[in-house]
């Protein structure tokens, strides 16, 4: 939204009318195995939207991601096995200890760009995996942690719940982008020297961005944590962090609610695949990478185009009809 | 009045060789400086020593009688030194109002982005740089002389007390130069000191009072722009010492 333009209920019809039908998906799908796919949708476009602020905002190709996935995860599981804490303050304190680690990573990796960036994280993330399981007193090592209590005993409120965090999550997000917050970190994106040289802090802001995702990094893993009750070394890994990057460009970086959406074909699409067997992977993959090629810049932005005219068709036809209608009444 | 910056002895070298050379020279307030000399001879990257790109390895730099060298780039511009870029360097996702108005809006409050005081402020630095008419279009649109307005505009969102322009007329039309010549000659009458570094000289004497000409990092000549025209090694400098 440009600067000086107020949004308009319109601007908000898209986001609501996506509200309404995930809240209303149950009713029509009535199968608790399906609740837990969506479930998982619902958590990785949580995790995707925490990733794009840092790529998609902020130009930090964070693709060691999962290492807050990690972290938040394994400290949700030991908070919860080892002193019984409930799962509703340990995925919030596994959303701090994300955070901090993402505070960490951020500060040691300032004057790093790029690839180098990239790697770095990469290696980060890779280093606490082996550190996880050279702990094996504390961490269970290759096994992890088994027995986390589960998010409810309800497949359904499992669904409704992370529904609320994926809202909760991306609103915020949303707000944080449409604040001051996005508009600088798009400066710093499209030219760091250039918004050094206006007098923008930019080490504080790519800051607050590393903080911002690793803290839905560490909720996200928490939550995914007591959802599966396990937690292992993996979810530091490339898997889940490249499975979480591939949800944010196929959704359109800098869009944060693409992220939903790309989920939501990602995720079922993966499950619907599994019938093929060996082949899954493959068709998968050259499904993304067509998406990817053929929408450039994502999934997002043409639903939003054509969502905006369908809206916009209905409202011209209510005039038409309007207009027909006086019409009729003058013809008489 | 004591001058508004002074650089003394300042040098920075580049594996070994010298960019800068032992520099020093003062500029007073509301004054217009000219920094000419051959490709390499230090100009930018003396640009680069004032507003915190690069540090000194000797030398310090004073603008209004406190040190400059270590601070960051974004602590200089908040004292009130600003720079502009040879290449413009606009934000490419952001719209030519947005360009100008990000410097305001990172220094407000959290929710403050559609602050009506910065919008009002943004399109009076628009007006004044000849792009009210261009606020909603993106730069890629632009023409390259509207480029080096916006980076002006840019930097004078900032309330620089020194700005620094590098390379202003590089690449524009007669017309563009002589559009960018007036809007400098308005900033600078609004009270503002300047730096400017040109190559082209004929434009640029008719707006600086003063010169100082680098080579290869030193200071070879310093004076008004008709001694300056007129000193042997600034001819020497620019046309070679011949056969």
């Amino acid at each position: 939204m440009p600067i000086g333009q107020a949004r308009t209920l319109r601007d908000h019809l898209p986001g609501l009318l996506g509200l309404g039908a995930l809240l209303l998906l149950p009713a029509v799908v009535s199968d608790p195995y399906v609740w837990g796919i969506l479930v998982m949708a619902n958590l990785y476009a949580f995790l995707a939207a925490g990733f794009d602020i840092l790529l998609g905002y902020a130009g930090l190709p964070v693709i060691g991601y999962g290492l807050f996935v990690g972290v938040g995860a394994y400290l949700a599981a030991l908070l919860n096995l080892s002193l019984g804490l409930p799962p509703w303050l340990t995925i919030p304190l596994g959303g701090l200890g994300g955070a901090l680690f993402g505070l960490l990573l951020g500060l040691s990796c300032l004057r790093l760009k790029g690839l180098y960036l990239a790697l770095a994280s990469f290696a980060a993330a890779a280093i606490c995996e082996k550190v996880v399981i050279v702990f094996y007193d504390l961490t269970n090592g290759h096994e992890g942690l088994s027995g986390l209590d589960p998010i409810s005993s309800y497949p359904l409120l499992d669904y409704y719940l992370s529904l609320l965090v994926m809202a909760a999550g991306t609103t915020a997000l949303l707000m944080v982008v449409r604040s001051k917050v996005g508009l600088v970190l798009n400066s710093i994106k499209d030219n760091q020297e250039a918004a050094e040289a206006v007098g923008i802090d930019t080490t504080r802001y790519k800051l607050l961005a590393f903080v911002l995702a690793s803290f839905l990094g560490g909720v996200g893993g928490g939550f995914l944590g007591h959802y599966t009750m396990h937690v292992g070394p993996n979810m530091f890994g490339l898997h889940i962090a490249l499975t979480i990057i591939m949800i944010a460009i196929v959704g359109g970086l800098g869009t944060i609610t693409g992220s939903i959406g790309a989920s939501y074909l990602l995720i079922i699409l993966n499950e619907a695949l599994r019938e093929v067997g060996e082949a899954r992977l493959l068709i998968y993959t050259v499904i993304t990478v067509v998406i990817m090629l053929a929408l450039p810049k994502g999934v997002m932005p043409p639903l939003m185009n054509l969502l905006h005219r369908g809206l916009r068709l209905l409202r011209l036809r209510r005039r038409d009809n309007w207009e027909g209608g006086l019409r009729d009444a003058s013809d008489t | 009045m004591p001058p508004i910056l002074k650089v003394e002895n300042v040098s920075r070298f580049f594996g070994g060789v010298a960019a800068i050379a032992e520099l020093s020279f003062d500029l007073d307030a509301n004054q217009v400086l000219g920094l000419i000399g051959p490709n390499g001879a230090g100009k930018t990257t003396l640009f680069n020593l004032i507003t915190g790109f690069l540090r000194p390895n000797r030398g310090e730099i004073y603008f209004q009688d406190r040190r400059l060298v270590g601070l960051k780039p974004h602590r200089i511009v908040a004292r009130g030194v600003t720079r502009t870029f040879q290449i413009p360097k606009p934000f490419g996702s952001l719209n030519c109002l947005e360009n100008v108005a990000v410097s305001m809006v990172a220094k407000t409050g959290l929710a403050r982005r559609h602050d009506p005081e910065i919008l009002r402020r943004s399109r009076g630095i628009m007006e004044t740089t000849g792009l009210a008419d261009k606020e909603g279009m993106r730069p890629e649109a632009l023409t390259q002389g509207d480029l080096k307005k916006l980076e002006i505009a840019r930097a004078l969102a900032t309330s620089p007390r020194l700005l620094l322009l590098d390379e202003p007329f590089a690449g524009l039309t007669n017309a563009e130069i002589a559009a960018i010549s007036d809007l400098i000659r308005q900033v600078h009458g609004q009270g503002m000191a300047m730096i400017i570094v040109e190559h082209r000289l004929r434009e640029l004497m008719r707006i600086v009072q003063r010169v100082v000409a680098l080579d290869f990092g030193e200071k070879i000549a310093e004076g008004t722009p008709q001694e300056i025209t007129n000193h042997p090694r600034v001819i020497e400098a620019y046309l070679g010492t011949g056969g």
